[in-house]
């Protein structure tokens, strides 16, 4: 259940992370088709299809509103996808039973727009909120349990690696939002997911901040070999950060290939001809 | 029935709320014709014509309609075939309003979150409703006047001199109850009422009206006996130690139940569905039976007493918190729901550690409130042998020992006021 190595070293090897039903050379995630309708009859996706490779650095763009945030959360179905495949690591997500899903979502992590920590809990205990995947089987989903000290070192390990050690017991709402995103970041470090879903990480951050926000993504990819999907907005930061990009346009994909492969022609096709290009650096 | 275009609606539901839309019209125009003819016929207008019919002088044209009818308000009454042709006749008026899709009932039924984006669709929405809005002005209309007859509003009652003179009779006697004050206070209104009949019989005095001048009030106020507070503040604290036990033990309870009766919690499975369902109709089961009828089944299942009295407050609280509670916790952020969900919490875990976090202010709150509430209760449970205050408040009551009562309904509300400053005092605490 733990692992004693230390969060600072812990990186997914490409044999780890490659389950045994699959090779290490085979796409991490791969969707196929996948569509959802919400119960008011709004089609937020059309049949999306893409693969992610192992390592990559994904990024989903499109208007608001052109099904990212529901792609990103049919990939761990906290929405239902209505129709479609997903195959992360090799397994069916979509036919998974509840707790089979659990397990599934430990590997998974998730950073949010509106970081989504709880408010008037303190920073550690976001933190390790991130452990709760491995108590779900307890009773009780392991409510009554106390902490493993290890955990908590662990914890506080992650707070250093996002930069903020000193603010462990500082309520969440107390952070500002820089800082409230890195402890979300933190607090996934805790799953050692090897893949990571971000929700527009950005886009309630300032451009400076967005960039530092960025940055510690970055490691997780990099350093660490974590997989990441990114919803993102501005296409400077997807020039800057990612290896893959994926287009989607009310619910379809338009466009899949690399960052420099975006000419202004493709940019019009995604955003719309009034569509111009805004900076953030 | 067809509810126009333009009214913005969910695609896929526009059959469903043009057939409510439909039903609902029938149902307003039924209940129109229904209140038109019982209320406004049978009760106001044709007593009208029968108060000419039999007046000293009695009205040929007034006396032919009543005699037609064969209506006597003494004896003849509203038949229940009456009422179903009335509300048959009201139902094909609806029907064929309905028919138009501009009624009152399309109009409600075709109410949704969804936004108009072209202005001229909002001017032509506004147009196309212009008559549901008049026909849901004639329904409040109609309304008022259904409960101003069914209540027996009669204003006049209310100053006539011999009511007036009892009330103020009664008011002395209380108001001489009170602790401290009760002396005092009672010369205070003795004096004001006094001059007021004073002033009253000059008036007429002066209008030269008929019958005698009213006398003075001629009332003594015998305070309460010291001796009596003792048994009165030692019964006050068994209501007020019981509204706490009922309390206390309805907390975890309700708690509990909470998380089962709350909607957003129990989408995900068809057991916790079923779940919210059990436990909202419990609620509303438990709760729509008064405190008072279950401290009457309590008291004839373990005997009279605060024990009993403690249960039915306890029952009756336990549903009101799970309300209160369930929707609080409806109304969370769902954000870190999400982000626990996505780290493979298992539901209780999510709970506990996204939702807890933010409702246990409001259930302080309530819970406080609660409490202030079940203080007030206990005494009304007292009255049906629920043990404390109430008990000696209804045997006082009826030996007509309104000083007593007056006594008795000053340390309640002292103790009341008291609550209120504390539970005030601790939501500012805990903000």
């Amino acid at each position: 259940m733990f692992q004693p190595r230390a969060l600072a070293s812990w990186k997914i090897s490409s044999e780890e992370s490659a389950s045994q039903s699959s090779d290490a050379l085979s796409p991490i995630l791969s969707i196929r088709g996948v569509e959802k309708t919400y119960p008011n009859g709004t089609r937020a996706l059309k049949g999306v299809s893409f693969d992610v490779p192992r390592g990559s650095f994904v990024a989903v763009i499109g208007l608001s509103g052109s099904g990212k945030s529901t792609m990103l959360r049919c990939i761990n179905r906290i929405h239902e996808p209505t129709a479609g495949s997903i195959r992360f690591d090799g397994k069916e997500i979509t036919t998974l039973s509840p707790k089979e899903l659990r397990q599934a979502r430990q590997q998974i992590g998730m950073v949010f727009q509106h970081f989504n920590l709880i408010k008037r809990r303190d920073v550690l205990t976001n933190v390790l909120s991130g452990k709760l995947g491995q108590m779900a089987e307890m009773p009780f989903g392991g409510i009554f349990k106390r902490w493993p000290k290890e955990w908590i070192d662990e914890a506080h390990e992650a707070l250093k690696l996002v930069g903020i050690p000193d603010k462990a017991l500082v309520r969440a709402d107390g952070l500002s939002g820089g800082q409230q995103q890195r402890v979300a970041i933190a607090r996934t470090l805790m799953q050692k997911p090897k893949l990571l879903l971000a929700d527009e990480p950005v886009a309630s951050l300032d451009p400076s901040t967005s960039n530092s926000v960025m940055q510690y993504l970055k490691i997780l990819n990099e350093n660490h070999g974590v997989t990441v999907v990114c919803n993102l907005h501005f296409l400077s930061l997807v020039r800057e950060y990612a290896t893959h990009v994926v287009a989607l346009r009310g619910g379809e994909k338009v466009f899949e290939g690399k960052p420099t492969d975006i000419t202004p022609q493709w940019f019009r096709d995604i955003y719309g001809e009034q569509a111009k290009e805004v900076e953030i650096h | 029935m067809r509810i126009p275009s333009f009214v913005p609606l969910v695609e896929s539901e526009r059959r469903s709320r043009e057939r409510v839309g439909f039903v609902l019209e029938i149902l307003v125009w039924g209940y129109l014709a229904l209140v038109g003819a019982r209320i406004i016929w049978w009760d106001i207008i044709l007593p009208f014509i029968e108060g000419y019919a039999i007046d000293d002088v009695p009205r040929a044209w007034a006396v032919s309609i009543v005699e037609k009818l064969a209506y006597d308000s003494r004896y003849s009454e509203f038949s229940w075939s009456a009422c179903g042709i009335v509300f048959a006749v009201g139902a094909v008026i609806g029907a064929a309003i309905g028919a138009t899709g501009r009624g009152f009932g399309p109009w409600v039924a075709s109410i949704s979150k969804l936004q108009v984006n072209n202005p001229e669709d909002s001017i032509r929405i506004r147009e196309h409703w212009s008559f549901a809005r008049k026909e849901g002005a004639l329904l409040l209309a109609l309304t008022i006047l259904t409960g101003w007859v069914l209540t027996k509003v009669q204003p006049g009652k209310m100053v006539e001199v011999i009511g007036l003179q009892s009330f103020a009779r009664l008011v002395m006697q209380l108001a001489c109850g009170l602790p401290v004050i009760g002396q005092p206070l009672f010369a205070v209104l003795e004096f004001t009422f006094n001059g007021i009949v004073a002033l009253h019989n000059a008036v007429s005095g002066v209008f030269g009206a008929a019958g005698e001048p009213l006398p003075k009030f001629s009332l003594e106020c015998v305070p309460t006996d010291a001796s009596y507070y003792g048994n009165a503040v030692s019964k006050l604290l068994e209501s007020v130690y019981l509204a706490f036990m009922a309390t206390f033990f309805a907390v975890p309870v309700a708690f509990v139940l909470a998380f089962f009766g709350a909607r957003n919690l129990t989408r995900h499975s068809a057991i916790t569905r079923f779940s919210y369902a059990a436990v909202r109709l419990y609620i509303n089961v438990t709760r729509s039976i008064e405190p008072i009828i279950w401290a009457i089944l309590f008291s004839v299942w373990i005997g009279i007493g605060p024990f009993a009295g403690a249960l039915a407050l306890m029952v009756h609280s336990v549903s009101s918190l799970v309300k209160q509670y369930s929707e609080a916790i409806e109304g969370v952020d769902d954000g870190p729901i999400e982000a626990l969900e996505a780290t493979g919490a298992s539901h209780v875990a999510v709970a506990w550690f996204a939702v807890v976090p933010q409702v246990i202010l409001p259930y302080l709150a309530f819970t406080i409130y609660r409490w202030d509430i079940n203080v007030r209760m206990a005494t009304i449970i007292g009255l049906v042998g629920g043990g404390g205050i109430g008990g000696l408040l209804i045997q006082e009551q009826g030996l007509a020992h309104w000083t007593q009562v007056g006594t008795l309904a000053a340390l309640i509300f002292i103790v009341v006021w008291t609550m209120d400053f504390l539970s005030a005092k601790v939501r500012e605490a805990i903000q």
